[in-house]
């Protein structure tokens, strides 16, 4: 049965079963999040002592992106202009099926080898799935992805898909997959042996799809941020390189799109990340003749495809467009009390508190997204902790009126109401 | 001083006795006449938390009505809730105004002792506050529990720690852990890890020998939350008991 039929209680006791039996009884997951809260604290102290400048990078974020969600359509035709004069291909999607089909289609036949960055964007089309289904061979390339794709799950953290595994848990993954046998005290040798295993995968892909984290409209730029080196293949040795990206990535400017990604990886803890990728178009040379030339050691084509799927509309609604100043930085969930005992078991396409409002207005709809929604604590903590203060408990609150109006909300809330309210 | 005590009820409604029997003990040292309103529901902030804060608008109308009848000089409240809802959701969204002030009791007790010495005995033990995240963080009231723990004699205040709060300017309090009581309301069987997690990974690492929040909401998830992880090294003491009992 889809979830279009399922009733909302149903949807809710699902939700609970889940939350509970794989996300708060999970005591290794418990521990895992801990240790990676311990590390994220550690290592954004290390990165602010070291930039103690980049606290003021949050202010200007919140007013680059005040400003581009307010203008997000003309934003999105200076993208295409810029684009199509890069010589690159522009589309833009109006939901998560057409994105797919687009990229179905410039894919091509089965049976291609597709390989793939993190994104969340793809998470939320649930692209992968998708183009396997088709025929093609797809694989993640980004280590925590990786990890998600052999055990068939969910990425449990916009930038730690597989925050909640821990190193024995990830080396009898791997050994499954490599046929090796791995140390499970051992991370190198984990790391070690998928870089073997998709070595190959890299050097025969006709495809590279990855995501962005910040497209300027002037140029049409698109910048990634990443540390394996996995984009740096993904988007440089395939014959055709495919972005996916949700039309809220774009900044007016380049400038505006390099601050933004100076903020995301501030906050997202690195000092600097080993890799910033700037990517406006095909590869081309001009080195015979001055005769541009397309397809040199790069991708001869370059695809970018827009997603909107509710996030224009959104971007109108002045109670919630805030949800889209979202960074995907990950910083609030190292900081929720909710995140610390569940992971991304708190949300479904997006983790944690923001995830809930993600998927309530993009990803899944109202109805299917409720559940989420009422596991934030309201504790406002989330907001404190992000660079651009999103007010996530605010919102949530919002929300829930939404909800119960529409006969969403759980039987809890109709039996608090009962409880406190009762006798009105 | 007439005081109205708002949230009697919800103390009520969780078992904290103990807790209502020290404000009021309080409050009378502090010279006190306390009125309540019977049958009186307060916590407007649970009516928003759930999204039904329309539908209850009536509750707070006949709230004002009977403030208007009692006449209270100041209406105190160990809830954040009817602080938050009286001074910024009702008037703001509503046009609900009050014409006393409405504020949280350790407000209430650090205007008392800016204008009275009491006699405080010394209390030589350490004592973890839990700012709660309504009056904390979202309203950014931190300043009057300090003020009012910090008279007590030899006690040792311990609060969370937020390893980058000095390099962004920010007071740690801002980071607060919560111990999750509004999962009570939505997700009860989620709440009750949320509260043991608290437990197991902010306090018991912290050693206090008492906690408590300033909140009574955030002080029942505690309380629940050491019940949950059957930690009884630390006792749960709301900040009227730790007075109540130093308070000659
Ligand atoms: S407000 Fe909700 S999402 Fe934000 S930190 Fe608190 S529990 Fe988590
Ligand atoms: S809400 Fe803020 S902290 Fe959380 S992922 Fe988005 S930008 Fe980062």
């Amino acid at each position: 049965m889809g979830n279009k039929e399922k009733d909302i209680k149903e949807l809710h006791n699902e939700y609970m079963s889940e939350i509970i039996a794989d996300g708060a009884e999970n005591e290794t997951l418990r521990t895992a999040i801990r240790r990676a809260r311990e590390a994220y604290r550690k290592n954004l102290k290390k990165a602010l002592e070291t930039f103690p400048e980049s606290v003021e990078y949050k202010e200007k974020a919140r007013k680059i992106k005040e400003y581009a969600i307010d203008h997000l359509e003309e934003l999105i035709e200076k993208t295409q202009k810029a684009v199509e004069r890069n010589h690159g291909h522009f589309y833009l999607a109006k939901d998560a099926e057409e994105a797919n089909e687009i990229i179905s289609r410039i894919v091509g036949k089965p049976k291609k080898i597709i390989v793939k960055g993190k994104s969340l964007t793809t998470e939320e089309t649930e692209l992968r799935q998708y183009l396997q289904k088709v025929g093609h061979e797809v694989w993640e390339t980004d280590l925590g992805e990786f990890l998600v794709q052999i055990r068939n799950g969910r990425p449990m953290h916009m930038l730690a898909p597989s925050v909640d595994l821990t190193r024995e848990e990830a080396a009898k993954l791997i050994s499954k997959i490599t046929g090796e046998d791995l140390p499970e005290d051992k991370i190198e040798t984990s790391v070690a042996a998928v870089r073997r295993f998709l070595r190959d995968k890299f050097t025969n892909a006709d495809v590279g799809i990855a995501g962005a984290n910040s497209i300027s409209a002037d140029t049409g730029t698109l910048f990634i941020i990443e540390n394996e080196g996995n984009i740096k293949l993904t988007a440089s040795l395939p014959e055709k390189f495919i972005a996916l990206v949700g039309v809220e990535k774009i900044v007016p400017t380049l400038d505006d799109a390099f601050h933004m990604v100076k903020t995301t990886w501030r906050f997202a803890n690195y000092q600097v990340p080993s890799y910033v990728h700037m990517i406006s178009g095909p590869s081309k040379t001009g080195d015979i003749e001055k005769v541009t030339t397309y397809g040199a050691h790069g991708p001869k084509e370059f695809h970018l495809v827009l997603l909107d799927n509710g996030r224009i509309e959104l971007s109108k609604n002045k109670d919630f467009k805030e949800i889209l100043y979202c960074m995907k930085c990950g910083a609030c969930m190292y900081e929720c009390p909710v995140f610390w005992v569940t992971a991304g078991h708190f949300g479904k396409s997006y983790p944690g508190g923001i995830g809930a409002l993600w998927d309530a207005f993009i990803a899944k709809g109202f109805k299917e997204g409720a559940p989420s929604v009422y596991s934030c604590a309201i504790c406002d903590r989330c907001r404190v902790r992000c660079p651009l203060n999103i007010d996530t408990a605010k919102m949530i609150i919002k929300l829930r009126k939404v909800l119960y109006e529409k006969g969403y909300a759980p039987s809890t809330v109709k039996e608090a109401e009962k409880k406190f309210f009762g006798d009105l | 001083m007439k005081v109205l005590l708002s949230g009697v009820v919800n103390l009520k409604h969780t078992n904290q006795l103990d807790v209502l029997e020290s404000i009021e003990s309080t409050l009378k040292k502090a010279g006190a006449e306390i009125s309540h309103i019977n049958g009186e529901i307060m916590c407007g902030e649970a009516s928003i938390n759930l999204g039904i804060s329309d539908k209850i608008l009536p509750i707070f109308k006949k709230f004002k009505e009977k403030v208007e009848e009692i006449k209270p000089d100041v209406i105190v409240s160990a809830y954040a809730a009817g602080v938050a809802k009286w001074s910024r959701d009702l008037p703001n969204n509503y046009g609900l105004k009050l014409s006393v002030p409405y504020v949280h009791l350790s407000e209430f007790f650090a205007d008392y002792f800016s204008k009275n010495k009491p006699n405080l005995k010394p209390f030589p033990h350490t004592y973890f506050v839990q700012h709660g995240c309504t009056l904390g963080r979202k309203m950014g009231r931190y300043g009057a529990i300090r003020e009012v723990l910090n008279l007590i004699p030899e006690l040792r205040v311990i609060e969370e720690d937020y390893p980058t709060a000095e390099l962004e300017g920010i007071d740690p309090a801002e980071f607060n852990s919560c111990p999750g009581a509004w999962l009570n309301f939505t997700q009860p069987d989620l709440g009750d890890y949320v509260k043991e997690n608290y437990v197991l990974d902010i306090l018991v690492p912290r050693k206090p020998e008492y906690a408590g929040s300033t909140c009574a909401n955030g002080h029942f998830g505690i309380r629940q939350g050491l019940e949950i992880a059957e930690i009884d090294s630390i006792k749960p003491l709301y900040f009227t008991q730790l007075l109540d009992k130093v308070w000659e």
